[in-house]
C-alpha cells in the first residue's frame, strides 16, 4: 500500500545510517529497499540532516554525493556529484569567513581522431556551494595527449590560489575558478622524469607557499621538487630541491635500506636508485614546503622522509611507519592545502571487506596519499563502503616539534559523515532527469571504464538481482597477471526470473574486461556474455545495459567517474569502402529510438538490419580504411537515409570513449522496437586494422525479444562492441560474445535492460553512479566487416 | 477567531466535536470541509477508529490552542509531546502514524515517526522484526552474507 510505504520511508529516514545498514538484516524487502532504492538516500538526507546519505557510499549504491569533510572539526558537508566528470577538484579558502567551496569536475566530452592523433575535448563542470548547482563551464579545452582520463582519475586536483591543478602526462592542467578559463602547462624537463614514460605514478603535485609544487622522480633516480611561479598566467618553473636518492641509499644502506631494498629485490647498492626509479617503485609525495621531502616506496609499509636542503639533501632518513596493518584501505582525496602552522598528513583507512586487496601492501601505498592539510581546510573525499578512519600525523611547525616515527602525534578520528550542513538543493539534483515519454530523448550511460591503468589490476565480479521472484546470477572472473582489471557483472531486475551468466577470461597484460548482462523485464530475462582474453592493451567490455547504472570502480584512490550521460550520441559512419561512398551509408544500419516526437515511422525489427548489412558486405570483401566522425553529445539526432529503405534512421554511438591507441572503430548494431517479436542476430567479423566493431541488437517489444550478437576477434587496433538490449514485457534473451583480440582494442558486448551494475569492492574507493536511463535503448550501427552470414 | 464547531465521525461512528481551528490542522479534514457537504452526523473518517481519533483530537487541540511564542513555551509544548507519546503503546503509535498520514497532519506524523525511529535505534534486528511483525525470510547463509557486507554497522 502506498501510504504504508510512505510511512515506512518516513520512519526509516529518521534513523541513523548505521542503524539502517544494520536493519538490512531484518528481511529481504528491507534489504532490497535499503540497498537499491535510489530515491531513499535523498529522502533520508533531507529528513535526517545529521545522518546523511552515507548510503551512497555503499558499494551497491551508486555514488551520488560528494562529502567535503574537515577531519579536524569533523564537519562534513555534502554536494551532489556531477552527472559527468572523471575527477573532482575542490577549491576552498578556509580563511574566508563565509566558508564556501567550489568543485570542479573535468570530463572528456568528445574524442576525435584526426589523422591518427587522438584529440580529447575536456569540459569542466563547476559546482558552487553558493548556488548548490553544477554548471558546465563554457570553456573547452582540447587535449592532444594520451591517457588523460587515467591521470585525472588517479590524481587529485590541487588548489592553489584561484586555480585548480591537475597532473597530466608531461603537463599540468589548470582551471581558473574565477575566470572560468583552463589551460595546460608543460612540466619542466619533462623528459627527465619517470612520469614521462610511466604515466604519472612517479610524481605528484602539491601546494607550497602559494605556489604549485611538483615532485617527480627522475630517470636518474633523484627526486626533484619544482615550484611553479604564476604571475598572471605567466608561468615559470623553479627548481627547489633535488633529493639524491642514491646517496640516501648508500648512506643508509646498512640500516634500514638494505632491508627495504632486499624486499624490493634490489641486491646491489650501486644504481639502486635508478633501479627503483625505472621500476617505478618510488613515489614522491606532494611537497608542501619545509625541509622535508616525503616519498613512499612501493611494497613497503613505509613512508620515507628525507631532509632536503636547497640544492642538496641531507641523507638522514626518517622512516615513518604507517599504521595500516591488515586493514584495507583507502582513500581518498583531494586536499586543498594551504601552508599553515599545523600540518597534517592525512590518511583515510577503512576496513573494506575484500581480502583480495590485502595481497599486497603495494596497493595500500599506492592509495596512501599523504597530504598536508591545514587545520581549517576541508578535504574532499569520496567514500568507500564502510566507516572511515582517519589517521592523522600531526606536526606543528609553530612548536617546532620534531616529527619522526616515535614522536609523531597520532590522532585517530572517526568520521561519521555527519554533515552539519547540507546545502540547499544539493541532494535533489542528483537524479538524472527523466527521459520523456516519447523516448525521443535518450539518456545513455557510459561505463566509466576509460583510460589506461598501469598496474594493480582489479577484478570485479558482481551479480545483482532484484526481482520479485528469483534471480540468479553467476559471474566469474578469471585471474589475470598483470595490469588490468576485470569486471564481470550480471544484473537482473525483473518481476519474474532473471538469469545472467557472464564470464571473463583472463588476459595477460594491460586490459580490462567487463562482461555484464543486464535485463529488466516483466517476465524473464536471460543474458549471457562472455569476454575472451586478449593479450595486450585493450579492453573488453561486455555488458548489457538498459536503464542502468554502471558502477565505477575505485582504483587508485581516486575519484571515480560518473558515467557519462549522453543525451543522444549520434554517430555517422562513413566510408566503409572508401571515403564518402554511398554504400557506406548502407553500412550504417540500425536505428531504434521510438521517434514518436520526431514523427518517425515504425522502427524496424532488429534482426533485419544486421542481416542485410552482412549480405551487403559480402559483395565487397575488401576491407578498407574507414572514416569515422564523432558528433558531439547533445547534438540533435541526425537522420541518415538508407538508400533502399528510405526510412529515417537515428544512429547513436555508444559512448565508450575511453582511450585506445589507434584509430578506428566499427560499430554494428541492430535495434528493434516492435509490437510483436523481434529477433536479432548480428555478427561482426574480424578486421585487421583500424576499426572498431560494435554489434548490438536491441529489442523493445511487447512480446519477446531475442538477440544474439557475436564479435569476432581482430588483431590490431580496434574495439568491438557487441550488445544486445532487451526491454520487453515478456521475455528477453540476449547472448553476446566478444572474442579475444591481440593488441590494442577493446571489446564491448552488451545487452541492456534496466539495470544496475554492481560495483565492486576493490580498493575501497568511490564508485560512481551510473546514470539512469529510463528506456532501454541503444543505437548500434552495423558495420559488417568480414561478410558474415547470419543464421 | 472562529468558534465554529466541526463534528468528526470515527470509523465506529463515534462523534468528536472540535473547534474548526483545531480540525483544519488536518489538511485532509480541511479539504473535506471545503469540498464536501457534511454528513448529518459529521465528517466521516472511515479509516480512523475512535480510540485513535481521541488521541488525534487531543494532539490537535493542544497544538491549536498553544501557539508558542518563546522558547519556554516551545519547550513546554515539546514536553507535552513527549508525555503524549509516553502514554502510547506500540500498536497505538502505529495506528496514530497511519491516522496522521491519512489526515495529513504533518506535526503529528513527524512526532510519531520520530518516536518509532527512536524506538528502533536501540533495537536489535530481531526486536525490529518483532516490532514490525516481520518474518525473517533470509536463509542463514544469506543472513550471514548480508551481515558480513555490512559488518561495520554491527560493531
Amino acid at each position: 500500500m502506498e501510504g504504508e510505504d510512505f510511512i515506512f520511508e518516513e520512519i526509516l529516514s529518521r534513523l541513523s545510517v548505521k542503524s539502517l545498514f544494520r536493519f538490512k538484516l531484518v528481511c529481504k524487502n528491507w534489504n532490497k529497499f535499503l540497498t537499491y532504492n535510489r530515491a531513499f538516500p535523498m529522502h533520508h538526507s533531507k529528513k535526517a540532516p545529521n545522518a546523511t546519505t552515507f548510503f551512497c557510499l555503499n558499494s551497491e549504491i551508486i555514488f551520488s554525493q560528494i562529502f567535503i569533510c574537515n577531519p579536524i572539526t569533523n564537519n562534513t558537508v555534502c554536494a551532489p556529484s556531477p552527472t559527468k566528470g572523471c575527477a573532482i577538484g575542490l577549491a576552498c579558502d578556509p580563511r574566508n569567513p563565509t566558508f564556501g567551496f567550489t568543485l570542479v569536475s573535468p570530463s572528456i566530452s568528445r574524442v576525435v581522431i584526426i589523422s591518427g592523433i587522438k584529440v580529447e575535448w575536456l569540459k569542466f563542470r563547476v559546482y558552487s556551494s553558493k548556488t548548490g548547482e553544477w554548471k558546465v563551464s563554457e570553456y573547452d579545452l582540447s587535449l592532444v595527449l594520451p591517457d588523460n582520463r587515467f591521470m585525472l582519475e588517479t590524481f587529485p586536483a590541487v588548489h592553489v590560489g584561484k586555480k585548480l591543478y591537475w597532473s597530466l602526462i608531461e603537463h599540468i592542467m589548470w582551471f581558473d575558478i574565477e575566470k572560468d578559463v583552463a589551460s595546460l602547462i608543460r612540466l619542466p624537463n619533462h623528459y627527465t622524469f619517470v612520469d614521462h614514460e610511466r604515466k604519472g605514478s612517479g610524481a605528484d603535485i602539491g601546494e607550497c607557499d602559494g605556489e604549485l609544487s611538483y615532485s617527480g622522480m627522475t630517470l636518474q633516480g633523484n627526486i626533484e621538487i619544482w615550484l611553479l611561479e604564476d604571475n598572471d598566467e605567466d608561468f615559470k618553473w623553479v627548481k627547489k630541491h633535488i633529493v639524491w636518492l642514491q646517496r640516501i641509499i648508500e648512506e643508509n644502506w646498512d640500516s634500514m635500506l638494505k632491508m627495504i631494498c632486499h624486499d624490493l629485490n634490489i641486491k646491489e647498492q650501486e644504481n639502486a636508485s635508478k633501479d627503483l626509479a625505472h621500476r617505478n617503485l618510488v613515489k614522491p609525495l606532494p611537497y608542501s614546503g619545509g625541509e622535508e621531502v616525503w616519498f613512499s616506496m612501493r611494497n613497503l609499509n613505509w613512508v620515507i622522509k628525507s631532509k632536503a636542503k636547497k640544492g642538496r639533501s641531507s641523507p638522514k632518513l626518517v622512516l615513518v611507519s604507517t599504521s595500516i596493518k591488515d586493514e584495507d584501505l583507502h582513500i581518498v582525496s583531494t586536499v586543498a592545502s594551504t601552508p599553515s602552522s599545523l600540518h597534517l598528513q592525512l590518511q583515510i583507512v577503512s576496513t573494506v571487506v575484500s581480502k583480495e586487496l590485502n595481497q599486497s601492501i603495494d596497493r595500500i601505498l599506492t592509495h596512501f596519499l599523504l597530504r598536508y592539510v591545514e587545520s581549517n581546510v576541508f578535504t574532499c573525499f569520496f567514500g568507500s563502503n564502510t566507516t572511515f578512519e582517519v589517521v592523522l600525523f600531526v606536526k606543528s611547525d609553530a612548536r617546532k616539534k620534531e616529527f619522526d616515527d616515535i614522536n609523531a602525534e597520532m590522532l585517530k578520528l572517526k568520521i561519521d559523515l555527519n554533515p552539519t550542513t547540507i546545502y540547499g538543493q544539493a541532494s535533489n539534483d542528483v537524479e538524472v532527469e527523466d527521459v520523456d515519454d516519447e523516448g525521443d530523448e535518450v539518456e545513455s550511460l557510459v561505463a566509466p571504464w576509460h583510460g589506461p591503468w598501469h598496474e594493480q589490476g582489479r577484478a570485479l565480479a558482481g551479480s545483482l538481482g532484484t526481482s520479485e521472484a528469483d534471480s540468479l546470477g553467476t559471474s566469474k572472473v578469471a585471474p589475470w597477471h598483470e595490469q588490468g582489471r576485470t569486471l564481470a557483472g550480471s544484473l537482473g531486475t525483473s518481476e519474474a526470473d532473471s538469469l545472467g551468466t557472464s564470464e571473463v577470461a583472463p588476459w595477460h597484460k594491460q586490459g580490462r574486461t567487463l562482461a555484464g548482462s543486464l535485463g529488466t523485464s516483466e517476465a524473464g530475462s536471460l543474458g549471457t556474455s562472455k569476454a575472451a582474453p586478449w593479450h595486450e592493451q585493450g579492453r573488453t567490455l561486455a555488458g548489457s545495459l538498459g536503464t542502468s547504472k554502471v558502477a565505477p570502480w575505485h582504483g587508485q584512490g581516486m575519484p571515480w567517474q560518473g558515467l557519462t550521460k549522453l543525451d543522444l550520441v549520434v554517430n555517422q559512419v562513413k566510408g566503409r569502402h572508401g571515403q564518402g561512398s554511398k554504400e557506406d551509408l548502407r553500412a550504417c544500419l540500425g536505428q531504434a529510438c521510438q521517434g514518436k516526437a520526431h514523427g518517425r515511422t515504425e522502427p524496424r525489427l532488429a534482426p533485419r538490419v544486421p542481416r542485410r548489412a552482412a549480405r551487403h558486405h559480402e559483395s565487397d570483401p575488401v576491407p578498407r580504411a574507414r572514416h569515422f566522425e564523432h558528433v558531439p553529445i547533445n547534438q540533435e539526432v541526425k537522420t541518415v537515409m538508407e538508400p533502399g529503405g528510405s526510412k529515417g534512421r537515428k544512429q547513436l554511438v555508444a559512448p565508450w570513449h575511453g582511450p585506445w591507441h589507434e584509430q578506428g572503430r566499427a560499430l554494428a548494431g541492430s535495434l528493434g522496437t516492435s509490437e510483436a517479436d523481434s529477433l536479432g542476430t548480428s555478427k561482426v567479423a574480424p578486421w585487421h586494422e583500424q576499426g572498431r566493431t560494435l554489434a548490438g541488437s536491441l529489442g523493445t517489444s511487447e512480446a519477446d525479444s531475442l538477440g544474439t550478437s557475436k564479435v569476432a576477434p581482430w588483431h590490431e587496433q580496434g574495439r568491438t562492441l557487441a550488445g544486445s538490449l532487451g526491454t520487453s514485457e515478456a521475455g528477453s534473451l540476449g547472448t553476446s560474445k566478444a572474442t579475444p583480440w591481440h593488441e590494442q582494442g577493446r571489446t564491448l558486448a552488451g545487452s541492456l535492460g534496466t539495470s544496475k551494475v554492481a560495483p565492486w569492492y576493490g580498493q575501497g574507493m568511490p564508485w560512481q553512479g551510473l546514470t539512469k536511463s529510463k528506456y532501454a535503448w541503444s543505437h548500434f550501427v552495423m558495420f559488417p566487416i568480414g561478410a558474415e552470414e547470419t543464421a | 477567531m472562529s468558534t465554529k464547531k466541526i463534528t468528526l465521525l470515527s470509523s465506529d461512528r463515534e462523534q468528536f466535536i472540535v473547534d474548526e481551528a483545531v480540525a483544519i490542522q488536518s489538511q485532509t479534514i480541511k479539504n473535506l470541509i471545503e469540498d464536501t457537504v457534511p454528513d448529518e452526523d459529521g465528517i466521516p473518517l472511515p479509516v480512523v477508529h475512535s480510540r485513535i481519533l481521541a488521541k488525534v483530537t487531543e494532539y490537535l487541540t493542544k497544538h491549536a490552542n498553544y501557539k508558542p511564542h518563546n522558547d519556554a513555551a516551545k519547550e513546554e509544548l515539546k514536553n507535552w509531546d513527549v508525555k503524549f507519546l509516553g502514554k502510547l503503546d506500540n500498536n497505538t503509535l502505529f495506528d496514530l502514524i497511519l491516522a496522521a498520514n491519512y489526515l495529513d497532519i504533518k506535526g503529528l506524523l513527524d512526532l510519531t515517526c520520530q518516536a518509532v525511529a527512536d524506538l528502533m535505534k536501540g533495537m536489535s534486528v530481531e526486536e525490529v522484526r518483532k516490532l514490525f511483525n516481520i518474518e525473517n525470510d533470509f536463509t542463514p547463509e544469506e543472513e550471514e552474507a548480508v551481515r558480513k557486507e555490512n559488518q561495520w554497522a554491527f560493531d
